[in-house]
């Protein structure tokens, strides 16, 4: 879909007020997206609006919450310590031969939907925060990919990533798998495949997927459906998947 | 006196490197900071003191496990902390519709003779800030500023503004934006 630079900018003053319900957040992200890439004008008004909807917070009077809270927030960082954000590493199947497994060391899956039982408004902002500064950098390539039967009529999912960094995402919407099965990623490289993790969607669909690894080293990537756990290799109907 | 904003700004990234660290001194000063301003505005926002305070303790919870959510490269910790408050207030307030609709609803203007802390405001380093943003909306048409008060401050969203106004979806997006624009013209002094 191509929009004008009004339409686009229109999208970024609602999506900066939070005045999208989900389901438009997740479209206008990915139409801001694909414009972002090769808009100047946009991508400065997006700091723009962004810092306008920024300034409005100041308007609300400041009150002072209870002192119960501060005594309540204080108890519970003592107890809870600091959160290890540190990803999951997923290593290869168990059949893939030591070298190759070193050859992907650090390649790790990290989802928020199931690794960050914290996550909500913050960090789903985050992640857009970062999947968009990821597409509007002129270098970024995104790939949309083609959706298999298994996927069903609403599944529309695409990668993106700069070359010569180690994060590749993937985002947009799958529909809930069935009970006991959930996503598996894998990337592939002359027909061998390396495990790049499980994941499920939300409870809207939606999906954001960071996968720690360089994309230039793969030349497939592709999503199964696979038992609970995973698989050691692909053994499920494929979902979705690209060449990269 | 309110100190210098950049200079504000960089004692917030200071505090939240100590935060990324798991200083918990850190933690506290960030929340003499924004509790006030936070606690302000999720209340603006909900409407209510006990979802209030529920967004604020989630919040400040979140950035204590997830520092890094912030990013310093792409602004102020102000910005996002608070942005990261709004958010969650609006999710609040649309998940709690129907206790919404039954609390009395604060009128954009009204009720701020009644803030109890309002001397934090005068007090605190964002007062200037404040005052120029506060000065900004005045300045902007009666319908630019409703469609600002309907979607930041009652999370509504655009689709349900165009109800709640009876105008096209469509004015509202074009409203929206016209208003944006202008309030960034005006605060950035190029619309004096």
């Amino acid at each position: 879909m191509s929009l004008d630079h009004e339409a686009v900018q229109e999208m970024l003053a609602a999506r900066a007020l939070h005045a999208l319900d989900d389901a438009e957040r997740v479209e206008a992200d990915a139409a801001i997206a694909a414009h972002l890439r090769g808009c100047d004008e946009c991508r400065e008004a997006t700091e723009g609006l962004e810092a306008v909807a920024a300034d409005l917070a100041l308007v609300a009077p400041p009150r002072r919450p209870p002192r119960l809270l501060e005594g309540r927030l204080r108890r519970e960082i003592r107890v809870r310590g600091p959160r290890r954000r540190s990803v999951p590493d997923r290593w290869v199947a168990g059949v893939v031969a030591s070298v190759l497994v070193a050859a992907v060391a650090g390649l790790a899956i990290w989802n928020a939907h199931l690794t960050d039982r914290v996550t909500t408004a913050e960090q789903r902002s985050a992640n857009t925060a970062e999947l968009i500064a990821t597409v509007s950098n002129p270098a970024s390539r995104t790939v949309p990919l083609i959706t298999a039967p298994a996927g069903g009529p609403r599944a529309q999912v695409s990668a993106a990533y700069i070359p010569g960094h180690r994060r590749l995402y993937l985002f947009g919407y799958l529909p809930e798998p069935s009970p006991g099965r959930v996503y598996e990623v894998w990337l592939a490289r002359n027909g061998v495949y390396w495990d790049a993790g499980t994941f499920l969607p939300d409870e809207r669909g939606l999906v954001f997927v960071r996968i720690v690894t360089d994309p230039r080293r793969f030349d497939t990537l592709l999503v199964t459906l696979e038992p609970a756990g995973g698989a050691p290799a692909p053994t499920g109907p494929a979902v979705v998947t690209a060449q990269l | 006196m309110a100190g210098d904003t950049c200079d504000e700004d960089r004692r917030d990234a200071e505090l939240h490197r100590r935060l990324a660290g798991s200083d918990p001194a850190a933690f506290e000063e960030l929340y003499r900071r924004y509790a006030a301003p936070a606690y302000g505005l999720a209340f603006r926002v909900t409407g209510s003191e006990p979802l209030a305070q529920e967004v604020v303790h989630d919040s400040f919870l979140a950035l204590w496990q997830a520092p890094r959510a912030f990013d310093p490269a792409r602004g102020a910790f102000r910005s996002f902390f608070l942005s990261l408050v709004h958010h969650r207030a609006v999710d609040t307030v649309r998940r709690e519709d129907r206790l919404r609709r039954r609390t009395e609803r604060m009128n954009p203007t009204a009720g701020e003779d009644e803030d109890v802390a309002e001397e934090i405001v005068q007090e605190s380093w964002l007062a200037d800030r404040r005052v120029r943003v506060k000065a900004a909306l005045e300045r902007l048409s009666p319908e630019q500023r409703e469609v600002l008060e309907l979607a930041y401050f009652r999370g509504h969203t655009q689709a349900r503004i165009s109800e709640e106004l009876g105008i096209p979806l469509g004015t509202v997006k074009t409203r929206t934006l016209a208003a944006m624009r202008r309030m960034r013209m005006l605060l950035s002094g190029a619309d004096p």
